[in-house]
């Protein structure tokens, strides 16, 4: 029985030698994202792919033991995760530039300052925090392979803190954005970038998403908290899922100094809402109000409340100063970033709709802005 | 078989017409065609392939040869898979009829609508394999042209910089230099270069500072003034010599526990060179450190691997005033004399010959109040009745004037003192919320001060101010309105403007009053009974006295009428100490009270409407 299984087995693979003509098919093997280069053979309605490249394209490692004639394939969580790391360096780049500032003790000192970005599109576009890329100049981007290229900031919103940057290359590996949904607390994070010193570039961090949509004042949107460790280097460079998707962009803006195991990063939502903004309108877009709104004390200390936002001077004709806002174009919104984080997803760039109270009368208002 | 026979066609159609196409990744690329067109512009060229169309949410497709045409990428196609390859530099993409699932560089991507072969010819997305070599895709929606754009890269952008890399820095305009402290931070310099400051470690600091050398200074008083300073540290270097008059040189070090401090003065002919070093004397490194860096330091500049910190460019430096968005170019020998406020500069000349010449910047907001034009007119009114029109004169008016940048309303006036000769000029312009005032101060005899004014302000540069940042700015005109009446002379009344204030040293019945220009001196005597005639000839005996100290009189005891009462008068001039002042003496009675009231007034400024305020003043004296 042993010989007869032998045979087949050299058979096998004598055959998969010989037989590459008709059996190698068209069909094509990826392995997150990542196509896989080797023969794929179909047989019998069944896939077949050599134990090895499917192995090393996961991470998996396998030996081959003669004596038993048996393949021993060991595969660890540790092992996906750093086969992800690997994968994704690529579309992690470094940004380093001088400060643009005057002075003589400036052009002197000529202090650099660096942060991270992403590789959204592979004809050179960069995805990275707006505050790493202010009053710079001379903004150079250094790829994984240590490749350093002059780059150019297209587009940059203070509110979002996002801005994209362009670098002259094409070809390079853009990274796969994740579908918001897929987003929980609990799941793995993992951030990239280049922490503190430029000797760490592609320094990895590992946590776990520790609270999504969290409102922190200071910022516009709402944010993702995670343990993953965010160091002023790593601004700008991604946050990813255990796929190895982005699901954010990390911002120390948002960082307390005397806070450990908090950081912050930017939703993929709020980052695919920046560059499609960015890519028709060259900027994001966003309501001009005649007004100015005030939370309620609950919103400001972080407490879920149904309380609404209340208008403050108030120029606009429709809405009255201390009318409290209920929801905007059918959303509910208890909180300024609430509030943001409705127009984000719903501004049509030309009116909103508004439900507000006001004198213990409820309606329903349009207002252009 | 049909099939391949297609393909293959299609290969060799493509093959053939792949010949002198460069390929390189930098050649300018256009595409122009409309959908439903079969002939496509391509790099200027009319070239007539398959119709292209639109499939599922808008997705052109276009023959393969549009973009092997356009790119001069070349393509690979098996049969058997129906696989299309296109290889341009750094980019491979690979495709599949009917698969919508691409690959860039081995990696998948999913497009929005899969290739086809509808026909002869393979059709693939235009945008997705078009931005992948780097061109953008734009549809025009009036004239549903789509245009494929890839501009050549203009590499004008530059890499990071590091920091300073030349051995030696120094001053070209001051003329010194030393070796390039490149570990130590740069934590001062001045605009006008007079102060040089680095730091490092914390707790070490070395400072080179410029001086003109003053009329009064003297090199032993230094000398032993710096060893006076250090009278509480432990002396450990005193030298100097003065062999070279051209080069006189000293250095003392001196410490305690802590601190290791050093100064070296360099006199040269024109300037003075005072280098300071302050030093963390726990740490031997940083001291040493610091010592050798000032050993270097030499009152030259030559050499070509030195870095020229002077911001001197043709004589002048530019001042900018970052969030006053204001450029103005001030000559090389003014020093920055202020710049405490945010919306106020002031420059002064600093050569031996010429401390007086001043240059003056400031800001304010408008607030529908002032206007340039406005300004200048209250401000030459103002000045012009202040001024002592004997020896200030003033243009006939305001004019207007225009610069290389600007449109001005300025006017400009002469004082001919015997210690002053100067020109002003009294410049204004507006922009935005804003009103600019540039005062320029010219001592005379100069060369030619109109081109020196005209230099100045041709070099200036604004830019609307952001007002967000910047915020109102108000003239701080203090103008006080109104009258008080003092009484500090007993038996009468005097209304004042309230501009003046009592000067600390008055007492009851001699009282000094000043609004800052003019004082005012009040005496009243009650010690005997006083006649008319007894002031008179005192008065007269003042005169002589006046005359006698050198002064002139201008109008004698005489008596005068002001306000209903009689006063028996005197005006005269005198220079005491280099100052020249006019005086202006009444003496009068009342039941038997003396009054004797003298207004001093500085050369300057005895103007007709100061003494007419004075007059007023003396009018509205009413006794009890």
């Amino acid at each position: 029985m042993k010989h007869i299984k032998i045979i087949a087995g050299v058979l096998l693979i004598f055959l998969l030698l010989s037989c590459t003509a008709f059996a190698v098919s068209d069909i094509r093997v990826y392995i997150n994202g990542m196509r896989l280069n080797s023969s794929v053979i179909m047989q019998d309605d069944r896939t077949y792919v050599p134990v090895r490249a499917l192995c090393e394209a996961m991470g998996a490692t396998v030996s081959w033991d003669d004596a038993s004639n048996s393949a021993f394939v060991t595969f660890t969580e540790e092992d996906a995760i750093s086969k992800i790391v690997s994968d994704i360096s690529p579309s992690v780049v470094t940004i380093i530039g001088n400060y643009d500032g005057s002075g003589a003790e400036n052009k002197y000192n000529n202090p650099t300052m660096h942060g991270s970005g992403v590789i959204y599109k592979s004809n050179g576009y960069i995805i990275t925090n707006a505050h790493v890329v202010t009053d710079i100049k001379n903004l150079t981007v250094v790829l994984s392979d240590g490749t350093s290229l002059a780059g150019k900031v297209l587009y940059s919103d203070e509110a979002a803190d996002l801005a994209v940057v362009k670098v002259d290359k094409l070809g390079l590996k853009p990274v796969t954005m994740a579908e918001e949904a897929t987003i929980l607390s609990g799941k793995t994070a993992i951030a990239v970038g280049t922490p503190i010193s430029l000797s760490m570039r592609n320094s990895v961090t590992k946590g776990i998403v520790s609270g999504c949509d969290v409102a922190l004042s200071g910022s516009h949107y709402k944010l993702i908290q995670t343990d993953a460790a965010i160091n002023p280097g790593n601004s700008g460079g991604p946050l990813l899922n255990s796929k190895g998707e982005l699901i954010g962009i990390n911002s120390s803006k948002y960082v307390s100094e005397s806070i450990d195991n908090m950081g912050f990063a930017i939703p993929v939502d709020t980052v695919k809402f920046a560059i499609a903004q960015f890519e028709k309108n060259g900027r994001i877009v966003r309501p001009s109000l005649k007004f100015t709104l005030e939370e309620s004390w609950e919103a400001k200390i972080g407490l879920p409340t149904s309380k609404g936002i209340t208008v403050k001077n108030s120029s606009e004709p429709n809405i009255a100063s201390g009318a409290v806002i209920n929801s905007v174009n059918s959303i509910p919104v208890h909180s300024i970033a609430d509030w943001n984080e409705a127009v984000k997803d719903t501004y049509n760039g030309a009116s909103l709709n508004v439900n507000f109270t006001y004198g213990g009368v409820t309606a329903d208002v349009v207002i252009t802005g | 078989m049909k099939k391949l026979c297609a393909a293959i066609l299609v290969l060799t159609l493509v093959l053939s017409m792949f010949t002198g196409v460069a390929s390189a990744n930098d050649q300018r690329v256009e595409i122009e065609f409309y959908v439903g067109d079969e002939t496509l512009m391509i790099n200027g060229q009319p070239v007539t392939v398959a119709k292209p169309y639109v499939v599922g949410e808008g997705v052109t497709l276009v023959p393969v040869r549009v973009i092997t045409e356009a790119f001069g990428a070349e393509v690979d196609w098996v049969e058997e898979t129906q696989t299309v390859t296109l290889k341009y530099p750094d980019v491979n993409i690979v495709l599949q009829i009917g698969n919508p699932v691409a690959e860039v560089n081995g990696k998948s991507e999913t497009l929005l609508a899969a290739p086809e072969l509808p026909g002869d010819y393979t059709m693939v997305p235009l945008r997705f394999i078009s931005e992948n070599f780097g061109a953008e895709v734009s549809y025009d929606e009036a004239t549903e042209k789509i245009t494929v754009v890839k501009e050549l890269s203009t590499g004008d952008s530059s890499l990071v910089e590091g920091g300073i890399e030349e051995t030696y820095i120094g001053d070209s305009y001051y003329g010194w230099m030393m070796e390039n402290p490149k570990d130590m931070q740069m934590s001062k310099r001045e605009f006008d270069g007079t102060e040089t400051r680095f730091e490092y470690g914390e707790k070490n600091v070395i400072s080179i500072s410029v001086y003109n050398i003053s009329e009064d200074y003297n090199f032993e008083k230094s000398y032993s003034g710096w060893k006076d300073e250090f009278k509480n540290y432990t002396l450990v270097k005193a030298e100097k010599n003065t062999s070279d008059k051209n080069r006189k040189y000293m250095h003392i070090q001196a410490k305690d526990k802590t601190m290791f401090c050093e100064v070296y003065e360099y006199i040269t002919a024109d300037r003075a060179f005072v280098l300071l070093g302050i030093y963390d004397n726990t740490n031997a490194q940083d001291r040493e450190k610091g010592i050798k860096l000032l050993e270097t330091f030499d009152t030259t500049f030559t050499g070509n691997d030195i870095y020229d910190l002077s911001n001197v460019k043709d004589g002048y430096r530019k001042f900018e005033a970052e969030t006053l968005k204001l450029k103005i170019d001030i000559p090389a020998h003014f020093a920055l004399y202020s710049d405490k406020l945010e919306n106020a500069f002031e420059f002064v000349s600093y050569t031996k010959d010429d401390n007086e010449s001043e240059i003056k910047v400031e800001v304010y907001s408008k607030d529908n109040v002032y206007s340039a034009q406005s300004l200048a007119t209250k401000d030459y009114e103002y000045n012009k009745s202040n001024y002592n029109e004997a020896v200030v004169t003033f243009d006939k008016q305001v004019s207007q004037n225009s610069y290389t940048n600007i449109r001005t309303y300025e006017y400009s006036y002469t004082i001919k003192t015997k210690e002053l000769n100067t020109y002003i000029r009294d410049i204004f312009f507006e922009l935005g919320e804003y009103v600019y005032n540039v005062v320029v101060k010219v001592k005379l005899p100069h060369e030619n001060k109109e081109k020196f004014v005209r230099t100045i302000m041709n070099s200036v540069e604004i830019s609307e101010i952001n007002f967000a940042e910047v915020g109102t700015l108000i003239r701080n005109d203090d103008e006080t309105e109104g009258t008080f009446e003092m009484k500090g002379m007993s038996g009468c009344t005097i209304v004042m403007p309230n501009s003046y204030e009592e000067l600390a040293n008055s007492t009851k019945n001699d009282v000094m009053y000043t609004n800052g220009l003019v004082v005012f001196y009040g005496m009243v005597y009650d010690d005997a009974d006083y006649v008319y005639t007894h002031l008179k000839s005192a008065l007269r005996e003042y005169e002589r006295a006046v005359g006698e100290q050198g002064g002139t009189i201008i109008s004698g005891t005489a008596d005068t009428t002001i306000g209903n009462k009689k006063f028996a008068t005197m005006t005269y001039v005198k220079e005491t100490n280099g100052i020249v002042a006019y005086g202006e003496v009444y003496f009068t009675t009342h039941e038997g009270k003396a009054y004797a009231i003298e207004v001093i007034y500085p050369q300057l400024l005895y103007s007709q409407a100061a003494r007419e305020e004075v007059r007023g003043m003396i009018e509205s004296i009413t006794f009890e």
